[in-house]
């Protein structure tokens, strides 16, 4: 009841100047999208980061143990993967191949950098349910299925376009859906058997291993194993280790996570600096009229209430519009930078908890000069 | 007029100093200041702007903390206080501002709400009283009208309201009715009276108003930091309407009346009782403002009583002015209370009057020596 009273007080104060009320939410609202902007880049980055990691579909992977991420190239012997069958409890041990190289648009030539990956046909261990569809015609040399969301610039690509892909001439039987990152435009999937025919691949040299054990095995005591087997020669990481290994070299080692997640911080400080400005005034105007409150026997915390409590509604407030108009920037930025721009719930419950907590703490601020007051002035 | 009964004290100043600044800008706003209100007593303060009188109020209205000395409200000790203790202890004090500062946000009922809500009323009871105490001072008609809606005096009976909603036992006001016409001055001002009569509230107004002055059971001036007169304006006024009766002051103007009633003491004398005894040295002159006496002239053995003194009566002035004994001796018949100007003080009002010839004979002449 209490906390009611207090915040239809602090309703009534702001809704006094609905004009002012509308002009200080939209302050909070700039700040509000700022946020989700960065944070929306921030989630795009990553979540194309990871966009291939979470396709793979193995029990076990296994990389060289100086391969950062993906996207670093160091290969291993594709000795090590027959070493690794004959570990007990291992079933399956196939090699996937990736290679960076140029795709060229098929209207205008035009090259673009994407990742080519070479599966095992009968045994892909990846979430790609084309693999399965178009299998027999993959098995035909030069033939690729072609990444749906690869951006714009890659071309108009249909079953059947043809194209050169790393200078040879390839022919798309069908789309699989992927998603272009910051690495690359987009992503080309073709047969094992094919992919050696791209220059300077070899079958000896394998990005990455991926194990499946045999039915009834424990992954973790079959990783122990095959530590045991080749402990400094090989690393032995599950999927989502991949996935959480490449989220975490987006955001916080490369430059592209560290400047959005900075201009998430920013976006915060520029909240609060504006959100102090507007409670600020408002609490200057309103001061003798405070010192009023305080004098006729309202206890401190009466005031501070108060004027948190115009904080939070002044961040509610925004936040509505600020997300409104997020919402819309997300689909326009999504269409223009082919960036995955999800406006979920967790993210959605973060920026109002940040929008909230900057107004509050704006509004801690603010109340310095309340409690300075003196109701003795009012004589 | 009776003085026999003591009234419980409201508020007791007593020896209060207070500084303002520090260090170099160290200025002294009150100069060891007493002053004691009663229970029902409405206590008007004036004096010239930065005499100390709003200091005073502020103090007594524990917005500011006691320095050097003490203010006690209705027994409670106020120096020493905490700033909690202080803000609860403005809870029974209704203050009246010069600027209303009603909040701009709420209607006239909501404004006087705040008020309520502090104490332990039932929320039913809210609106009701509110709109009671609004209708009070006349603005039944305007209870949903915010301030900027409202004249510059509808706000300050709105700021009124506000003070008295809670019928406070201290009720502390800073021009309560510069901003109001004579009927709704007269109208607050009224109030003002029953909750001093009826709550046996202590009500101090600082004003200018002379509108309002007869309101007032006391004036206090205040010059530069002191209380400089404590008028009580009842007595006063009764003073100096049996000094106008008296040919020496007949034709002064009322301040000097006021001047010379305010000089005067209480002096109160059992039946039977010698006030002045024929053949003594004068040293006073005496209002009789209750009871009565009688005026004996003793000759050789004879004693004869010439006349009999009632209530409005004076006497003692001829000794003062001939510098001779007293002609005659005053009993007391009944229990009788006086107020008495010492002769030094008489005198001195009458020079500064009149040449002391003009003065003597005119007084002679009516007394037929």
């Amino acid at each position: 009841m209490w906390f009611f009273r207090q915040f239809l007080l602090a309703w009534r104060l702001l809704a006094d100047r609905p004009g002012n009320f509308a002009l200080s939410a939209l302050g909070v609202a700039f700040a509000v999208v700022i946020m989700f902007t960065e944070l929306g880049f921030l989630n795009g980055v990553t979540d194309s980061s990871i966009n291939f990691a979470r396709r793979l579909d193995s029990d076990l992977v296994v990389v060289h143990p100086q391969q950062e991420h993906l996207k670093s190239g160091v290969e291993f012997p594709l000795f090590y993967l027959q070493q690794i069958r004959d570990v007990p409890g291992v079933a399956v041990a196939l090699p996937l191949y990736t290679s960076a190289n140029y795709w060229a648009n098929p209207q205008d030539g035009g090259r673009n950098r994407v990742l080519i990956i070479g599966v095992d046909l009968d045994n892909p261990m990846l979430r790609v349910p084309q693999i399965a569809t178009y299998g027999a015609e993959l098995r035909g040399a030069d033939t690729v299925l072609f990444d749906r969301l690869a951006r714009e610039e890659l071309g108009q690509v249909a079953p059947g376009t043809r194209s050169r892909l790393a200078g040879r001439p390839v022919r798309v039987v069908g789309l699989f859906t992927l998603g272009p990152n910051f690495a690359y435009e987009g992503h080309v999937l073709m047969s094992t058997r094919n992919f050696m025919q791209l220059p300077n691949q070899f079958a000896k040299d394998v990005d990455l291993g991926l194990v499946r054990v045999a039915a009834g095995e424990d992954i973790e005591t079959v990783r122990r194993r095959i530590r045991e087997r080749l402990p400094t020669q090989v690393e032995v990481l599950t999927p989502r280790e991949i996935v959480q290994r490449e989220s975490d070299v987006t955001t916080r080692k490369a430059p592209v996570g560290i400047v959005f997640g900075l201009g998430l911080i920013v976006g915060f400080a520029i909240g609060t600096v504006v959100c102090y400005q507007i409670l600020f005034n408002e609490v200057s105007d309103h001061l003798p009229q405070f010192a009023m409150i305080k004098a006729i026997g309202h206890l401190p915390r009466f005031l501070s209430a108060l004027v948190l409590h115009e904080a939070l509604i002044l961040s509610l407030g925004g936040y509505l519009v600020g997300f409104l108009a997020s919402r819309g920037l997300y689909a326009l930025l999504q269409k223009q930078t082919a960036l995955l721009m999800d406006l979920t719930l967790p993210r959605a419950v973060l920026v109002l908890a940040l929008t909230s907590g900057m107004c509050l703490l704006a509004g801690r601020l603010a109340l310095r000069k309340v409690q300075a007051t003196d109701p003795a002035d009012l004589f | 007029m009776n003085h026999a009964a003591p009234r419980e004290v409201a508020i007791e100043v007593a020896g209060v100093n207070h500084h303002y600044g520090k260090g170099e800008a160290r200025k002294q706003a009150l100069f060891d200041n007493h002053l004691t209100i009663h229970r029902g007593e409405i206590v008007i303060m004036t004096g010239p702007s930065g005499s100390g009188k709003t200091t005073l109020l502020t103090l007594i209205g524990t917005l500011r903390g006691v320095q050097e000395g003490s203010i006690k409200v209705w027994g409670r000790e106020l120096a020493g206080l905490s700033a909690l203790e202080q803000v609860k202890m403005r809870r029974d004090i209704g203050f009246i501002f010069q600027a209303h500062n009603l909040l701009d946000a709420l209607n006239a009922r909501q404004n006087v709400r705040m008020a309520i809500e502090l104490t332990d009323a039932p929320r039913a009871e809210f609106d009701r009283r509110a709109d009671a105490m609004l209708d009070a001072v006349g603005l039944s008609h305007r209870l949903t009208y915010k301030p900027r809606n409202l004249s510059i005096g509808q706000r300050q009976r709105v700021a009124i309201a506000r003070a008295l909603v809670n019928q406070p036992r201290v009720v502390l006001a800073d021009e309560p009715t510069a901003a109001l016409d004579k009927e709704s001055g007269a109208n607050v001002v009224a109030l003002l009276r029953k909750l001093a009569d009826e709550r046996g509230s202590a009500v101090m107004i600082v004003t200018h108003d002379n509108r309002i002055l007869n309101v007032a059971d006391r004036i206090v001036n205040m010059v530069d930091g002191h209380i400089v007169s404590d008028i009580r304006l009842k007595e006063t006024m009764a003073i100096c309407a049996i000094l106008k009766k008296c040919a020496v002051f007949k034709d002064m103007s009322p301040s000097d009346l006021t001047d010379i009633a305010q000089k005067m003491r209480s002096e109160d004398f059992a039946a039977g009782t010698t006030i002045i005894r024929q053949g003594d040295t004068g040293d006073k002159f005496y209002v009789l403002a209750g009871g009565e006496a009688q005026v004996v002239i003793e000759s050789g053995r004879e004693t004869r009583g010439v006349a009999t003194l009632k209530e409005g009566s004076f006497f003692g002035e001829v000794a003062l002015l001939r510098d001779q004994p007293r002609n005659a001796t005053v009993q007391a018949l009944t229990p009788v209370s006086t107020f008495t100007l010492s002769k030094e003080n008489f005198l001195a009002a009458v020079k500064a009057h009149k040449s002391f010839d003009e003065q003597l004979s005119a007084q002679l002449f009516h007394r037929g020596g």
